[in-house]
């Protein structure tokens, strides 16, 4: 059988041109992998909302690279020459693959053509192993794949928690206020600025009423996170939420509505109560199914965690209590809830994290928080009586270098104590992120005298800004002295908006420091 | 066209030759070849050597062997180009004088040039239209040299004083540049054998003739060699130039000038006259390998770091040939 040189030429070329196209797509596969894996990779980090048909949007720019790759490969002519003299090194025919080729680019015959067939003839049987699929190739096309799997994968790997990450450190850094200002209950001070935008929070349009009767945050962890906080709050992952602003007025709605579910619930108990109280001693003391769906209902829809607890018990088929003392204690218990919202806030609805008033020792942490700001302004601080000559807490700036607050509100904010992530679980600016809250504190040391002691000892005391005071001449050698008017401090801070927990805090902080003194 | 006839016929005399040459020269047989290659290229050749070795032996054995005109020319300091081209004489013939041209020795089948490095570039000069345009010019008349023509010169590497280095221009018209090494222990007694007994070293009779040459000549030329060979020989001679990027460390160290072109022209002549020798009918690697010290070594010229360090070219070029790869 004759050698037919142009056959295996077009044989040749054509498996060096697959060979071409797969290693430009083994390198495209590779290289759109790892971009795929590392675009998962930033999507998970970045907690952005992933969607499992994200998953093709994935897969699909490897595999097209791949087939883009080989089809350029494959249209890219191979040097022949080279590819024989690679042939003919490897089956050790001395170049005569090639020197054939040379020949047969020449119009002329040529003796030495029918000699170098003959000789090459035999040895071309096994020239594909002369132009073997490259081990690159498949690295390339397993490091694809890898890739894509791996990509795959980590889109249904469940995040680790936030904390692990260190830029969520930074984060918590920026979202929340400067610890040595931030007292541990800082949510009993905070009320809206005037300058931070309305409050934010994160929470599903079904949530929203289960979520105003949420606890307070209290005192909030420091390693936990804004996302952490919302978890703790709605139950729901981040990516689950929507944005939904929500005003003072949402937050009365949301009071108002959960104070009347509150109320029908009461009802409800002391109607049970009443049956079981009328119905004959022989009669089993067990809820009917209306009224335990009625209470599972209320208990859809959200009442005090507190409360929770006996509710559940309540419904419990198998309770360890009878059923009468159970439905006792709960109505003692809403009785004491009702009481506990008027003595807050008037149980007006505002939301139980700003309706709260602190306890002493929130109260004791807040003083040396001020005590420690305002020893930092004491050497800046001038001829302080006569900063309060005006009295109405407006700007009292004298060249002293300390900036007028223009009220309580302001001089929380400005002293980072204000945080609207805090309030009622809103998100917004605030904090030491403010620069605001670089300035100067609100506070005046002075030098009166006070009660404490028998001899009425001078001690040093703090006033803020704005506060009227009256000053008190002494006699003789004495110290000048000043004198609170308390109703008119009141009055004032009513007037600027300040909630009633705030202004029972500088009360109680007034009576603190001169125990009930003038 | 080449036939099948010719090709097997042209391969049977330079076998031949081969053989008649190697009943005289002891040994030397790389140097027989190469002298052959010159002879199938077109070539020239100068042969390197401490005297003794037997060079001008080789050179008229290969000249008796082919049945040419040999001529000889001893290179002296006070040799004029006139001695070697010839020159216009004043004739009187039929009572009318004219200018005559007498025709030097370099006109012959194959020169000799002895010691050629010891006449001066003038005198050197006067070689380089003959070596390479095969005609030589007196005057105004431009006269053709018979083919086929060779120049085999010798030059002594000790012994530099009073001496006169090739300029590069003459030294790269040498085809190749062979060094004749000192004979092994059984080729010195073979040779002590052979010029002490008997009737001593008789030169071979012709065994080819100058059609034959030309024949081989012609067969050699079509000889094929591979584009990727083609490729492959121009990245090693890009490879002698210090500036190239392909250029291995030591050759951008030492190295002033690369091989010329005309190298490469050499070293694929050449190849194909090795193949041809060898019996092959194309050529392989192994014959620009063999051949590509020879072709490349006279034409690389060292720096000054390179002199005085006293690197040798041949290490430079086994560096080149190892940091070149065989595929593109």
């Amino acid at each position: 059988m004759p050698f037919d040189f142009s056959r295996f030429l077009l044989a040749v070329e054509s498996r060096a041109r697959a060979l071409r196209g797969l290693s430009i797509a083994s390198r495209a596969m590779t290289c759109t992998s790892l971009a795929a894996l590392v675009s998962v990779v930033v999507i998970r980090l970045l907690r952005v909302p992933f969607a499992y048909w994200m998953l093709i949007l994935l897969a699909l720019p490897p595999v097209a690279a791949a087939l883009i790759g080989f089809t350029v490969g494959r249209r890219r002519h191979p040097r022949v020459s080279h590819l024989l003299l690679r042939i003919d090194d490897t089956l050790g025919l001395d170049a005569g693959l090639s020197s054939l080729y040379e020949l047969r680019q020449r119009t002329t015959a040529s003796v030495f053509r029918q000699r170098l067939e003959r000789e090459v003839r035999d040895a071309v049987a096994t020239w594909q192993s002369a132009l073997p699929v490259g081990r690159r190739i498949y690295l390339g096309g397993f490091a694809g794949i890898c890739g894509i799997a791996l990509a795959v994968g980590l889109a249904f790997v469940p995040l680790p928690p936030a904390a692990a990450f260190p830029f969520d450190a930074l984060d918590r850094v920026s979202e929340q206020p400067s610890p040595d200002l931030l007292p541990a209950d800082s949510d009993s001070f905070s009320t809206p600025s005037q300058d931070v935008p309305p409050p934010v929070t994160i929470k599903t349009e079904d949530e929203v009423a289960a979520t105003a009767g949420a606890p307070s945050l209290g005192s909030p962890e420091r390693d936990h996170t804004l996302d952490d906080v919302m978890r703790d709050l709605t139950g729901l992952a981040p990516d689950e939420a929507v944005l939904v602003p929500v005003s003072p007025d949402d937050i009365e709605e949301l009071a108002r509505s959960q104070g009347e579910a509150m109320r029908a619930v009461a009802e409800l108990l002391e109607s049970i109560r009443d049956r079981l109280a009328d119905a004959a001693p022989t009669d089993p003391p067990q809820l009917t199914e209306e009224e335990m769906e009625a209470l599972q209902r209320e208990l859809d829809h959200g009442v005090p965690p507190d409360l929770q607890q006996g509710l559940n018990e309540l419904l419990d088929p198998s309770p360890t209590r009878s059923v009468e003392e159970i439905v006792e204690d709960l109505i003692d218990q809403f009785g004491d809830e009702e009481e506990r919202d008027r003595d807050d806030g008037g149980g007006e609805g505002l939301p139980q994290s700003t309706a709260m008033s602190p306890d002493q020792e929130q109260i004791d942490e807040l003083m040396d928080e001020l005590g420690r700001a305002s020893a930092d302004a004491e050497e800046e601080a001038g001829e302080g009586t006569e900063r309060q000559s005006d009295g109405d807490g407006g700007p009292a700036g004298d060249g002293d270098g300390l900036e007028s607050p223009g009220g309580p509100s302001d001089v929380a904010g400005e002293r980072g104590i204000e945080d609207p992530d805090q309030l009622g679980g809103t998100d917004g600016p605030g904090g030491s992120s403010d620069p605001e809250s670089e300035r100067e504190p609100g506070f005046i040391r002075e030098t009166v005298q006070g009660n404490i002691g028998a001899e009425g000892d001078y001690v040093s005391e703090f006033v803020t800004e704005g506060v009227p005071i009256e000053l008190v001449p002494g006699s003789g050698d004495e110290e000048v002295s000043f004198r609170l008017d308390y109703d008119r401090i009141v009055s004032i801070l009513r007037e600027r908006g300040v909630p009633e927990g705030a202004i029972d805090i500088v009360r109680n902080y007034f009576n603190e420091i001169t125990e009930g003194g003038p | 066209m080449i036939t099948e006839r010719d090709l097997e016929a042209a391969q049977a005399v330079f076998h031949r030759l081969t053989a008649s040459i190697e009943e005289v020269i002891v040994g030397h047989a790389e140097i027989v070849r190469a002298a052959l290659i010159a002879l199938l290229c077109k070539g020239n050749l100068i042969l390197e050597g401490v005297p003794g070795l037997g060079k001008t032996l080789l050179v008229r054995t290969i000249a008796a062997s082919l049945g040419l005109k040999f001529s000889r020319i001893q290179f002296t300091p006070d040799l004029m180009p006139a001695d070697i081209v010839g020159t216009d004489i004043i004739t009187e013939e039929s009572g009318h004088r004219r200018f005559t041209f007498s025709p030097g020795p370099v006109f012959a089948n194959v020169v000799l040039a002895d010691e050629i490095n010891r006449a001066t570039p003038k005198t050197q000069s006067a070689l380089l239209e003959a070596m390479e345009e095969r005609t030589v010019t007196v005057g105004t008349s431009t006269y053709p040299l018979e083919e086929p023509y060779i120049v085999l010169a010798t030059q002594n590497p000790i012994e530099m004083e009073g001496t006169y280095p090739l300029p590069e221009a003459q030294i790269d018209r040498f085809l190749f540049k062979a060094s004749v090494r000192f004979p092994t222990l059984d080729e010195l007694v073979e040779i002590t054998v052979r010029n002490t007994e008997g009737e001593g070293i008789r030169l071979p009779d012709p065994t080819a003739t100058a059609n034959d040459i030309l024949t081989a000549r012609q067969v050699v030329r079509e000889i094929p060699i591979a584009e990727a060979l083609r490729d492959y020989v121009a990245r090693l001679l890009l490879a002698t130039h210090p500036t190239s990027a392909h250029a291995p460390p030591r050759v951008a160290e030492y190295v002033e000038y690369g091989a010329s072109p005309r190298a490469a022209l050499s070293l694929i002549l050449g190849a194909k006259a090795h193949a041809f020798l060898l019996g092959a009918v194309n050529v392989r690697r192994e014959d620009i390998r063999d051949l590509f010290h020879a072709a490349l070594a006279h034409r690389i010229v060292l720096n000054f770091k390179g002199e005085a360090e006293g690197v040798a070219v041949d290490d430079l070029l086994d560096d080149v040939w190892e940091h070149v790869p065989d595929h593109a």
